[in-house]
């Protein structure tokens, strides 16, 4: 489902309340203050009488314009009176009779107006005051009355007139993002603090002060689903200790057993075959252990890495038949990486070649410029049609062929996790290479210190 | 050298104990702290040895106490518990070195020699390796029993390379323990003496063999 911007909801509906309410409550009032029946005079015609007043030294006169002419034959009975502030007075038209006392008050008489019934139109009035040249002209003029039909008409479309309604819908678009703008402070706070949760570490609630009441239980659900999967993790968390200790502990004893032996052809099969199964183990614990911790990555010198990795699996790889290089430039090649992890991944990758490449020849991590490590073998290679598969748990290309167990896709995993990928072609003198390509480092981001930066040592 | 050996699966401690006899060390086992706590009363080890997960208690809690009751002991975490939290809290705690379950024989010697506070010589006289014996103390090798005769530097480079006992040796280090800081040399001067040496090896049938790992350094392994 789309969602929709709460302040758009907000600002829709109340721009369509407010005229709708408007609409019905002007026109509610003009119904009670009208009574519905009676006439009027426009303020066209006060307009064109105006516009006819002409003033001299000898006093007011009305021109006959054309306005004047064209407003009189609508009204056939249409007549004008008009005086200035001294009490000279002009008419225009038949003054009806029982107006003409009045007519003759007119210089003293502000803007009035009198109401008729629509059968005696005649008797509608209206007094307005206009400056006219610069003197006060007061209008009076009847027989051009309208029923208020019309009126209601333009009332009520005054009313929704853009005029109207236009500075109500400007006042919503200011206040009521305004309003959520700031009601929503805390829930950008909690936003925040819910994107450093960390449930490795102690317990993590989102505070329920900050945000408006509405939202509230909101917060409290997602506190006790963070409880809920705290649980589950602490619970996974002591499994893993506990199946670390379980699983290491017998192969320990398996190999000091072995140890003890006399030395012999069998012996050393035994250590090969302990030493799978403990990395068989490790490698278990450690997929386990990557869904649970965060990435945290840093310069790390690739060269040292693989030389690193090179030391440590040197004996059992010389052991088993194999010859170790390294073939890496003099310089530090810096990516950005989890040392622990890249470490792992290396290790894995000679791992997988010491149990595919044939037991002979060597085994070479060779550092490529400028963020490749590749590990090459010269064993029969990887056929094209299983270079996905292979990262597949336990994936075994024939049966009865060594699978690569886990060290493949635990590698292809922790790679994911740090951004990086890797890749498997056969070399065309044979052999299977690996290739780990990592985000290089910006040349802003290289530690200070040459020696920075070392994959610790993986025992 | 005498080490305490703080274990609490039986099975376990015994072999390891027997391994280790084998080289020359006397191993007492202890199978708590608070047995560990009375053995180190009598300050006869060189050394300590620690598990972690105790029947009562975290073995890594006995660190600061073994450092008050014996000052400079050498103390080696060896423990199936391997997080690296875990790790750095060991260390932290005083650790010399932090060992995770299962290490085998010739490693931990490796880290023995590394962390023991005494000269090699004492802490652990002899290695052995195929039919080659060396004497630290005397700097004397001997292949089933009879003197090698070796150049210095040879001498120098063998040695170097047994006492990591089967662990790769960097290149750059073994220059140094051969030639010292100071001694300008040419490298392929290093590669001349260690093809000697591996020659004077074959022949007298020492059942040891130098590998070279192109890039990283040198090993000392048994040849099957």
């Amino acid at each position: 489902m789309k969602s929709k911007s709460l302040l758009w909801q907000l600002f829709v509906s109340l721009s369509v309340v407010q005229t709708v309410v408007l609409f019905f409550a002007f026109g509610g009032l003009l119904y009670v203050l009208l009574d519905g029946r009676n006439t009027y005079i426009p303020d066209g015609v006060i307009k064109t009488a105006k516009e006819a007043v002409r003033t001299g030294p000898s006093g007011l006169s009305i021109e006959r314009t054309p306005e004047l002419e064209a407003l009189q034959r609508q009204y056939p009975s249409l007549w004008l009176v008009v005086a200035d502030d001294r009490g000279r007075s002009v008419g225009y038209g038949t003054l009806p009779s029982y107006y003409r006392e009045l007519a003759q008050q007119l210089a003293w008489i502000g803007p009035s107006e009198i109401h008729s019934y629509e059968e005696r139109s005649a008797y509608g009035v209206r007094i307005d005051v206009k400056k006219v040249d610069g003197q006060r002209i007061h209008i009076m003029t009847g027989g051009a009355s309208r029923d208020d039909l019309g009126r209601w008409a333009a009332v009520v479309s005054g009313v929704i007139s853009p005029i109207v309604s236009i500075p109500l819908i400007l006042s919503t678009l200011v206040i009521a993002p305004l309003l959520i703008w700031r009601s929503m402070a805390g829930v950008r706070k909690l936003a925040q603090a819910a994107a450093a949760i960390d449930l490795s570490h102690q317990a993590v609630e989102l505070e329920l002060d900050t945000v408006p009441r509405e939202i509230r239980p909101l917060v409290a659900a997602f506190n006790e689903a963070i409880d809920r999967l705290r649980a589950t993790y602490i619970a996974r968390d002591q499994f893993l200790r506990d199946a670390a200790h379980e699983l290491r502990l017998p192969i320990a004893v398996l190999m000091a057993r072995i140890d003890t032996m006399p030395k012999s052809a069998s012996k050393a099969l035994l250590r090969a075959d302990v030493g799978r199964l403990a990395t068989l183990a490790e490698q278990l614990l450690d997929l386990q252990r990557i869904q649970t911790q965060g990435v945290q990555r840093t310069p790390v010198n690739l060269c040292e890495v693989a030389r690193d990795v090179a030391s440590e699996v040197a004996p059992l790889a010389s052991a088993q038949g194999y010859s170790l290089e390294v073939d890496a430039p003099g310089e530090a090649v810096w990516v950005s990486a989890e040392p622990l992890s890249l470490g792992r991944v290396v290790t894995n990758l000679v791992q997988n070649a010491m149990v595919h490449g044939g037991r002979t020849g060597t085994i070479s991590l060779r550092v490529v410029r400028p963020d490749t490590l590749q590990v090459c073998d010269q064993g029969p290679g990887v056929a094209e049609q299983h270079r996905e598969r292979i990262f597949e748990p336990f994936y075994r290309a024939q049966p009865g062929e060594p699978g690569h167990g886990l060290g493949l896709h635990l590698a292809l995993e922790l790679m994911h996790r740090q951004n990086g990928r890797i890749t498997v072609e056969n070399m065309a003198e044979g052999g299977a290479c690996f290739a780990v390509t990592f985000e290089p480092l910006s040349q802003g981001r290289l530690p200070l210190a040459k020696s920075a930066g070392l994959a610790p040592s993986m025992s | 050298m005498r080490i305490l050996l703080v274990e609490d699966d039986e099975p376990l401690a015994q072999l390891m104990r027997s391994a280790l006899q084998r080289h020359g060390l006397v191993v007492d086992i202890a199978g708590s702290l608070s047995e560990a706590t009375e053995a180190l009363r009598s300050a006869v080890h060189d050394l300590l040895v620690l598990d972690r997960s105790l029947p009562d208690g975290d073995g890594v809690d006995l660190i600061a106490q073994a450092r008050r009751m014996r000052t400079g002991l050498p103390i080696i975490v060896l423990t199936a518990r391997g997080e690296l939290p875990e790790r750095i809290e060991g260390l932290d705690e005083g650790a010399d070195d932090y060992l995770v379950k299962p290490v085998a024989t010739d490693e931990l010697l490796a880290r023995i020699r590394a962390v023991a506070r005494r000269p090699a010589t004492i802490a652990l006289p002899q290695a052995t390796m195929g039919e080659l014996t060396f004497d630290f103390g005397a700097r004397e090798a001997a292949v089933a029993g009879r003197m090698l005769r070796l150049p210095r530097r040879q001498l120098l480079i063998l040695e170097t390379l047994i006492y990591r006992q089967g662990r790769t040796v960097r290149r750059e280090a073994l220059r140094e323990a051969v030639y010292g800081f100071d001694d300008a040399i040419q490298s392929n001067a290093l590669d001349a003496h260690i093809s000697k040496l591996r020659r004077a090896l074959e022949e007298a049938g020492a059942g040891v063999e130098i590998s070279v790992i192109r890039g990283v350094g040198y090993l000392l392994k048994e040849i099957d």
